[in-house]
């Protein structure tokens, strides 16, 4: 109990973190650039990165999981190259859309069940599927003989209109954006299936000796990362008006970069989904801010991968300065008799003492 | 202990893979093994070679690198550049060589001292190299490297270009010093178990900086082979390798695990890698499936190594049985795990076996 209340403590407190760094953001990007403030402006900006937070929300769950899936890229190449080549050779663009996600499924599921048949870790099944999608996606669009450089255009407008059009005002990839992620909100922090994974990821012995379905939910999680995965897919073909191979080629590190910084623990059992939520717009934002601030784009990308070390090394400093800090005021504290019996405090009060009179 | 036949089953495995692979696309197309040919692949695997000895250094230590695209393209720019403003040879290679180090120390300082997870680290360095040297460039390619240079690509000792030689030899330099030298077993003692290294007197930190800067140097080298071989360099060179570099450690049988795995292994996975891609031309298989054969090949050799594991384990139980019960074996009841426990289990434990 304790601890629970421990981890939900520390987690508020990060995600609280990441709100301030958003609204310094703001302030500080709108004090270099008052055009940044614009409100119009600063919504429809976010479709330029809010399918990367759709990508983001189920690998954090995969990562809650203790896994990683390195392959989501690849998947996000498939799930685009499907749709559009199936669409090519005369399908509903609606059909072909699906096709695409089952496709991404498909992925998915294939990374689940090699990682619970070879017990391998993770990160390599999904550095072999990473190959084996990126390279299906390259050779579907070779035997369909699309050019690599244009991919497949002529899209309907129709289609299009769900990446770029509005509803009510309002740009529907920031809709879309705020479905997937109450969804996954739910499935991680209001079902069985999402208190099982964490468990599984904090310790998945317990987690197995406790009877939880462990390689069903395994499964299940890469499932949802891969139709994350599909979903951006299909969108970003919508938004880009064109279906290519190597679409989700450069994606992992700025969708890990996410993860990462919405405070979900590379080890497992840790982390949020509204932690990734925020992050999302603290990357989205800082990115644009300092494109607007005049920084060129590989500027932009030094400024982003040093910000995600220091990032991660000052989480764990500072939870470890805490941990000191408390560490010491217990050891100043009079140590309490202990209760009687008590083969597990005994030891422990020993030892504060001693350290104490040293 | 039947570690170290197991040790030596990995690689022999990628080994007369990569061997049966060869001579099997030779039968099919025998100008395939013509020596010209053999050279010519010989000489494109050389850069992958050297980053694979890089990666299955770091995961040896129970890390991962995955900057080492980023590294190759900012100190091979570097060395370009200074090349092309007529800096002299002798020059130029240390203080390449040197920055790729620097540049691994960084990913290895962070690891150790910063406490960022090996991934985390090296995916921010992955996206900061690469920003740096589009920065250094303004995003053109460095061009019109001297000729005296580019000569080291095309000079041939025995038919076969120095460049091969020369990588081979460092090679086997590197195995040696993992096999026979303190440093080598402390880097292997850190990455299985890196508690239990330090209290035994092994510098871990030291070791795992050392490892990093390995392969960043490792990644400067194959800069200066890109440079000598293609004759300029670009802010793309090197882009996604550092997967393909990862994925011939692992073909080679190095575990991400930490703690196991050869030089050797990663060089021939690279050598693996280079002839499988290089073959689809001669079996008549469009080039664009070269990474659906990588990955192919990277899973059938995860899935082999999971039923050698899994038989070893069974070998190992049914001999426990065997000294405590005496007599035959009988399968005994918790052979067989449950297999819903068995592999977040195995996660846990490494997957060390």
């Amino acid at each position: 109990m304790n601890v629970a209340k421990a981890v939900l403590r520390g987690a508020a407190r990060w995600e609280g973190a990441l709100v301030v760094i958003l609204m310094v953001e703001v302030v500080v990007f709108g004090a270099l650039n008052p055009r940044f403030l614009d409100a119009g402006r600063l919504i429809s900006s976010t479709s330029d990165f809010l399918y990367l937070g759709i990508i983001a929300l189920p690998l954090a769950i995969v990562m809650m999981t203790g896994g990683i899936d390195i392959s989501i890229g690849s998947i996000v190449s498939l799930s685009a190259i499907v749709t559009g080549v199936t669409f090519a050779n005369g399908v509903n663009i609606w059909l072909a859309a699906c096709l695409g996600l089952l496709a991404a499924l498909l992925a998915g599921l294939a990374n689940g069940l090699a990682i619970v048949a070879t017990g391998a870790n993770p990160m390599v099944i999904t550095l072999g599927t990473q190959f084996l999608f990126a390279g299906l996606a390259v050779g579907i669009s070779g035997l369909a003989n699309v050019s690599s450089f244009e991919g497949i255009s002529g899209l309907p407008d129709s289609f299009v209109a769900v990446g770029n059009g509005e509803t009510v005002g309002i740009p529907n990839m920031v809709l879309i954006f705020v479905v997937v992620a109450a969804i996954f909100a739910v499935v991680l922090h209001g079902t069985t299936f999402g208190r099982q994974a964490r468990l599984i990821g904090a310790n998945p012995k317990a987690a197995a000796y406790s009877g939880f379905a462990v390689t069903r939910i395994t499964i299940c999680a890469y499932l949802l990362s891969a139709l994350g995965a599909g979903i951006a897919g299909v969108l970003l073909t919508s938004y880009l008006a064109s279906a290519r191979a190597d679409i989700g080629a450069n994606m992992l590190m700025p969708v890990l970069t996410l993860v990462v910084i919405g405070g979900v623990s590379m080890f497992g059992g840790e982390g949020t989904i509204v932690g990734v939520i925020i992050a999302t717009f603290v990357i989205g934002f800082l990115q644009q801010g300092l494109r607007f601030a005049g920084m060129s784009e590989s500027e932009v990308a030094v400024a982003n991968g040093t910000a995600l070390v220091l990032v991660a090394s000052l989480r764990w400093w500072t939870s470890h300065t805490a941990e000191t800090l408390k560490n010491q005021r217990a050891r100043r504290r009079k140590p309490r008799t202990p209760i009687t019996g008590s083969s597990l405090q005994g030891p422990e009060v020993d030892v504060l003492q001693s350290t104490r009179t040293r | 202990m039947t570690v170290p036949g197991f040790l030596k089953a990995r690689e022999v495995v990628t080994i007369a893979g990569a061997l049966i692979f060869i001579v099997g696309v030779g039968v099919a197309q025998p100008r395939f093994v013509e020596y010209e040919n053999l050279t010519r692949i010989a000489n494109s695997t050389v850069i992958l070679a050297l980053l694979a000895a890089g990666a299955a250094l770091v995961i040896i230590t129970r890390n991962i690198d995955v900057s080492v695209g980023s590294t190759m393209a900012l100190t091979g720019i570097v060395g370009g550049s200074m090349l092309r403003d007529g800096v002299s040879i002798a020059v130029v290679v240390p203080v390449v060589i040197l920055a790729g180090a620097g540049l691994g120390a960084v990913n290895g300082i962070g690891v150790t001292y910063g406490r960022v997870p090996s991934i985390v680290m090296t995916l921010g360095t992955l996206g900061a190299y690469r920003g740096i040297s589009f920065i250094l460039t303004s995003g053109h390619s460095v061009e019109n490297i001297p000729a005296e240079f580019k000569k080291i690509a095309v000079t041939k000792l025995l038919g076969m270009p120095v460049i091969v030689w020369g990588a081979s030899a460092l090679l086997i330099g590197l195995m040696l010093l993992m096999s026979r030298t303190r440093a080598g077993r402390h880097l292997y003692a850190t990455g299985d178990n890196a508690a239990g290294a330090r209290l035994i007197g092994v510098r871990t930190n030291g070791m795992v900086i050392i490892a990093f800067s390995a392969s960043g140097a490792l990644a400067a080298l194959a800069a200066l082979v890109f440079l000598a071989q293609i004759g300029s360099v670009s802010n793309q060179a090197g882009m996604g390798i550092e997967m393909r570099a990862i994925a011939a450690a692992v073909i080679g049988g190095v575990a991400l695990s930490g703690g196991v795995g050869t030089i050797l292994g990663a060089t021939f996975g690279a050598v693996f890698i280079t002839t499988a891609t290089s073959s689809l031309s001669f079996i008549g298989i469009p080039g664009f499936w070269a990474d659906t054969v990588i990955g192919a090949i990277l899973l059938l050799a995860l899935f082999a190594d999971a039923r050698v594991r899994a038989g070893l384990e069974k070998r190992r139980l049914s001999a426990r049985y065997k000294r405590e019960l005496g007599g035959p074996p009988e399968p005994p009841p918790g052979d067989r795990p449950a297999p819903a426990a068995l592999p977040s289990e195995k996660r846990i434990a490494g997957g060390v076996a």
